[in-house]
């Protein structure tokens, strides 16, 4: 444990100094532009918005520690573990008035599944042609119920995970970009409050897992397309938001089962709704998924059809400028036509708390009681069934973000 | 056992909610450029302009916001009363806009003096600052509907 302890030491090291000089170099940039813009408003009133400094950084980098008292989520958390490290860095600049572009860096370290892989999280050229019309093309992130945008940004939500039946971490592959394009745009209804909308398609790219049964080897996955659209009301009650996302996407996956090979493919609809309130400094959430997935394997060895329910509520309140903490209960029951058994649900409640040391530095603390014991991976427990974990476990997470 | 852990949760957020401190609301000015036709606004206009989900004024031109230092009361106040929520759920907002490649926050400035300058210089620039500063002839104030 002690060797893995110091290699994980050593990889958020390194990757802290590649954030060091990031930090360095956007520093240095801040300042070069700020001068020269410093020059050029001496010369009188400027009609372009993109003064001062239209080359901007931003950057952050993670620490967790997770450890649970049975079943091992999400890595080997039985031990405790810190294989939860997150690093990011990205650039926008502004073209014009009209149009921006962007791209985003990031490295995490989840489990044993994902070890440092640098990818690119996001990039985009974005046009925007009014407040009601622009368009967005890249890699982007899927803007599907009230957070999956900030799914992988600690620092911009309180608890550590989100409810993880409507945003699991373990599928962060399949829900967070798209490679395609959107429309997007914001209406002012005027007493009516105002609507948000985006519509995208594309496809995604996915790494393939690693292999960890000799009986099962997935060969190939692909998402060749996904389509969608989100639709949020800002109502005329100040503080309550109101949406409704639909997506469809397919999957084809390539596997071999004992050496036979398998086709499959998974259409899957998911619908979500969604309200949040905010009165002040009490926020208050609640979505509600369902998810149908239905399976074409040839040969025939995986047909099903499920029925997936999925929802939460939650509650935040900021105490101070510093402190904020809150709680939420997540329920997740992969086919409602079959709930018999722990591993066909899974129960969350959580209780956490963030406190920023600083605006470029905080750190949080939860726990969670669980039930169930859906959410789980056999692989991460022996490659025992489900079935026989332990139905009752408790997690404590410690996590800390710097980010500029 | 559980239920214990339950009451501690919920005991633990209702300390937090009963314990709340109160928001301050002192005056606060809305400033554009003298040469910005635009006589007066709506509180959602500007909030929503501030939060960049409307970037453009009514004319065509790009908004261009100016926020002051998250440590500023005066920002505190206007992020209380115009943006309604605290200023630490604003720069989460922003976290969220900045790494999911969406949005980039207002420019930022540490004294009104500069905020006063930079909005002086900019036709598009909108600003809110505390009635302490010294306007000058190159902004004006801006009425909220």
């Amino acid at each position: 444990m002690m060797n893995r302890f110091m290699n994980q030491v050593m990889r958020v090291g390194l990757a802290g100094l590649v954030i060091c000089l990031s930090i360095y170099l956007s520093i240095y940039l801040s300042i070069y532009l700020s001068m020269q813009n410093a020059s050029a408003e001496t010369t009188g009133v400027s009609t372009s918005a993109q003064s001062p400094p239209d080359l901007v950084w931003h950057g952050f980098i993670s620490q967790g520690f997770i450890k649970t008292g049975t079943n091992n989520y999400l890595s080997n958390s039985q031990e405790g573990s810190f294989d939860f490290t997150e690093v990011g860095l990205n650039v926008t600049k502004s073209l014009s008035d009209n149009i921006d572009i962007g791209a985003q860096l990031f490295s995490r370290k989840f489990g044993p599944n994902e070890n440092f892989n640098v990818k690119f999280d996001w990039f985009y050229a974005n046009y925007q042609h009014s407040n009601w019309l622009k368009i967005k093309a890249g890699r982007i992130k899927i803007p599907f119920g009230l957070y999956n945008e900030m799914s992988d940004i600690d620092s911009a939500r309180v608890p550590i995970l989100l409810p993880q039946s409507v945003y699991p971490s373990q599928s962060r592959n399949f829900l967070l970009a798209q490679n395609g394009a959107q429309v997007y745009g914001f209406i002012d209804l005027g007493k009516g409050g105002s609507l948000d909308y985006h519509l995208y398609a594309g496809s995604i790219n996915i790494d393939l897992p690693p292999v960890t049964s000799t009986a099962m080897i997935i060969t190939q996955i692909d998402v060749p397309h996904i389509l969608g659209g989100r639709l949020l009301w800002e109502t005329p009650l100040e503080g309550f938001k109101t949406a409704f996302t639909l997506q469809n996407l397919d999957l084809d996956i390539n596997l071999t089962q004992l050496g036979t090979p398998v086709k499959a493919d998974l259409p899957v609809v998911q619908t979500v709704f969604s309200a949040e309130y905010t009165l002040r400094r009490l926020l208050l959430a609640s979505e509600y998924q369902r998810q149908y997935v239905e399976i074409t394997s040839t040969p025939a060895t995986f047909n099903s059809r499920t029925n997936g329910e999925q929802y939460y509520v939650l509650a935040n309140y900021q105490l101070t400028d510093a402190f904020a903490p809150g709680i939420y209960y997540s329920v997740s029951t992969p086919d409602v036509g079959n709930m018999v058994g722990r591993e066909r649900h899974q129960n969350d409640f959580a209780f956490y708390c963030r406190y920023d040391f600083n605006p470029n530095w905080l750190i949080k603390l939860e726990g969670h009681l669980m039930d169930g014991t859906a959410s789980l991976k056999t692989e991460l427990n022996d490659n025992a069934p489900l079935s026989s974990l332990h139905e009752n476990w408790q997690v404590v997470m410690l996590k800390t973000t710097a980010f500029f | 056992m559980k239920a214990k852990y339950i009451v501690f949760g919920i005991g633990f957020f209702l300390v937090g909610v009963i314990s709340a401190p109160q928001a301050r609301a002192d005056a606060l000015r809305i400033i554009v450029n003298s040469q910005n036709r635009t006589k007066e606004l709506s509180r959602k206009f500007l909030a929503d302009a501030f939060l960049k989900k409307i970037t453009f004024w009514e004319q065509g031109d790009l908004i261009v916001p100016v926020d002051q230092d998250s440590e500023s009361d005066t920002r505190k106040d206007f992020s209380e009363e115009i943006l309604k929520k605290p200023v630490a759920a604003v720069r989460s907002y922003w976290q969220q806009m900045i790494f999911s490649g969406q949005s980039i926050p207002p420019v930022e400035f540490d004294t009104e003096e500069q905020v006063v300058r930079y909005v002086g210089s900019h036709a598009n620039a909108v600003a809110y600052v505390s009635n302490k500063v010294a306007l000058g002839s190159k902004v004006k104030i801006i009425t909220l509907k």
